[in-house]
């Protein structure tokens, strides 16, 4: 009972980010260097969302370059 | 503390340095909605990798706030941009100044802060001069310019009120987390509007749909100088004002920052006028009134500035704090006392229960002896700054016990312990106590 009152609690009042951050880091700075580290899901959420977005933003730009160089002009008139 | 001084001369130069610039770009048949949607995304690209990998990414992602900042900071942006083709830079980043004076008001009239009236004489200075400037704008272009002026300051405004109540973003507190939410804002931001803006120039080219000018033309859509000015704009200037920003009012704090940054106007003036030289950009007008508001509007932003800083809530703990600390100075002993008979399961006598009511003066280094280490006190307070308040002192005590160099700190009558630990980490730095052992459920 106290068990479950304590993990209540806990579930309740997460960790600072700074420290929650620290943690994650430390994590992934293990895993870095081969050693075996398991990732929480709401960490690993967190990696694939910057991963994605990274890959989002990548792919666009890479994508409108090219689309630029196919169908892009020398356009210097006029004004806005 | 002079890396933050630094940081806000360098973010002074690079704004100026690009208001500039897009005065310049502006030759280029470049719509501004979208110029300023290609530099976000690449400035959201060069942030993701200052940043790197970390929490609140997915907490940004869903917030409602996020989308709200990044339209508000593309239609500012934007509106900022539109109005250089009527104007200079020069008198674009003065008349900005009016973002100030909304800000204000929404403050004042939405956010309920009653600090006018400390600063009013330089709100009054200020919207003073920056009418009068407007005045140099020549009467043909006065409509566009006004209007976009005022668009731009009502963006700015809403931005500043988005930022404050963006939970994420005040979340965030080190440079890498600050970067990394800006960075997905401005992420979010891009992507929707490029995608939006391709298939609104797309249409409006092949059937014909007119889109007020909100959307680009096909042309604008694939001009090569507005892609690549965008990327120079987004790599080094959008991301690198962002990087000089956080770390500036980390370190000397939003008040000084804002104080250094009101140069801005004076440096885009001598950008201009060097730019005008070359023979790149028109030159800014040399008159004496012209340079007497400059320096006007500069001196009264400083003390508006000033006047109505709200401290945040790091600064007003801190202010907290050494009025609380001046005050128990005369009281440290019965502090110590009432700390000492905590220690002691009851065995001292506490200065409440003496009988003269007065504090009772003890040896600190007799009064400790006997304790195999120093505890800590951490109190359950529903105010955080008063947490901290309380471990200061504590701290405090042990820094002039000479016989400790270092200190054994225990969580007590708190209600979760792991809340204070990034607290007792901060004040064993602050104090140069070395922390030789926290308790385990305190990591």
């Amino acid at each position: 009972m106290v068990k479950k009152q304590k993990r209540t609690e806990e579930k309740r009042r997460p960790l600072p980010v700074n420290v929650q951050e620290k943690l994650f880091l430390e994590k992934l700075a293990k895993r870095r260097k081969g050693e075996p580290v398991k990732l929480r899901t709401s960490d690993a959420e967190q990696l694939k969302v910057y991963y994605t977005m990274m890959f989002v933003v990548l792919a666009i730009i890479i994508s409108y370059a090219v689309f630029i160089m196919t169908f892009g002009q020398q356009n210097t008139g006029g004004g806005f | 503390m002079r890396e933050g001084y630094l940081a806000a001369v360098a973010w002074s130069f690079i704004v100026a340095f690009f208001n500039v610039m897009m005065m310049f770009v502006g030759e280029f048949n470049i719509h501004p909605i979208l110029f300023v949607g290609q530099g976000m995304l690449f400035a959201s690209f060069a942030m993701l990798v200052m940043a790197g990998p970390g929490l609140l990414a997915k907490e940004t992602m869903r917030s409602l706030s996020t989308w709200t900042y990044g339209v508000t900071f593309l239609l500012s942006t934007a509106c900022f941009l539109a109005a250089m083709t009527y104007i200079s830079a020069a008198d674009m980043s003065l008349l900005g100044r009016f973002s100030i004076v909304f800000s204000s008001l929404i403050g004042f009239v939405f956010m309920k802060r009653a600090r006018m009236e400390k600063g009013m004489l330089a709100f009054v200075g200020l919207f003073g001069t920056l009418v009068w400037v407007a005045y140099f704008v020549p009467p043909d272009v006065r409509k566009p310019v006004y209007t976009l002026i005022f668009f731009f300051s009502l963006f700015q405004a809403l931005q500043a009120v988005v930022s404050e109540t963006h939970k994420t973003n005040n979340l965030a507190t080190s440079i890498s987390q600050r970067l990394r939410v800006t960075a997905f804002i401005m992420t979010a931001t891009s992507v929707t509007f490029i995608v939006f803006l391709a298939i609104s120039s797309i249409l409006q080219s092949a059937l014909g749909i007119y889109t007020f000018g909100f959307a680009p033309t096909f042309e604008q859509f694939v001009n090569v100088p507005s892609f690549l000015f965008a990327a120079f704009y987004g790599l080094f200037g959008l991301g690198a004002i962002r990087y000089f920003e956080f770390i500036s009012t980390k370190i000397i704090k939003s008040e000084n920052f804002l104080a250094i940054t009101a140069i801005s106007p004076l440096l885009t003036f001598a950008f201009q006028y060097t730019g005008s030289v070359m023979g790149l950009v028109a030159a800014p007008s040399l008159s004496i009134a012209y340079i007497s508001a400059l320096f006007l509007v500069i001196i009264f932003s400083i003390l508006f500035v000033y006047f109505n800083h709200v401290p945040t809530l790091d600064e007003q703990a801190q202010k907290d704090m050494n009025v609380h600390k001046e005050a128990l100075k005369k009281q440290r002993v019965a502090f110590l006392e009432n700390l000492g008979a905590e220690g002691q399961e009851g065995q001292e006598q506490s200065p409440k229960d003496a009988e003269d009511g007065e504090p009772q003066i003890v040896d600190y280094n007799n009064k400790f002896s006997h304790l195999p280490h120093f505890e800590l006190c951490l109190y359950n307070d529903p105010e955080d700054h008063l947490i901290k308040l309380y471990d200061i002192i504590a701290c405090n005590v042990n820094k002039i016990n000479p016989d400790r160099g270092t200190v054994m700190m225990f969580s007590k009558k708190f209600l979760h312990p792991r809340d204070a630990y990034e607290s007792v980490l901060d004040l064993a730095g602050h104090w140069g106590v070395e922390l030789v052992m926290v308790r385990d459920d305190l990591k």
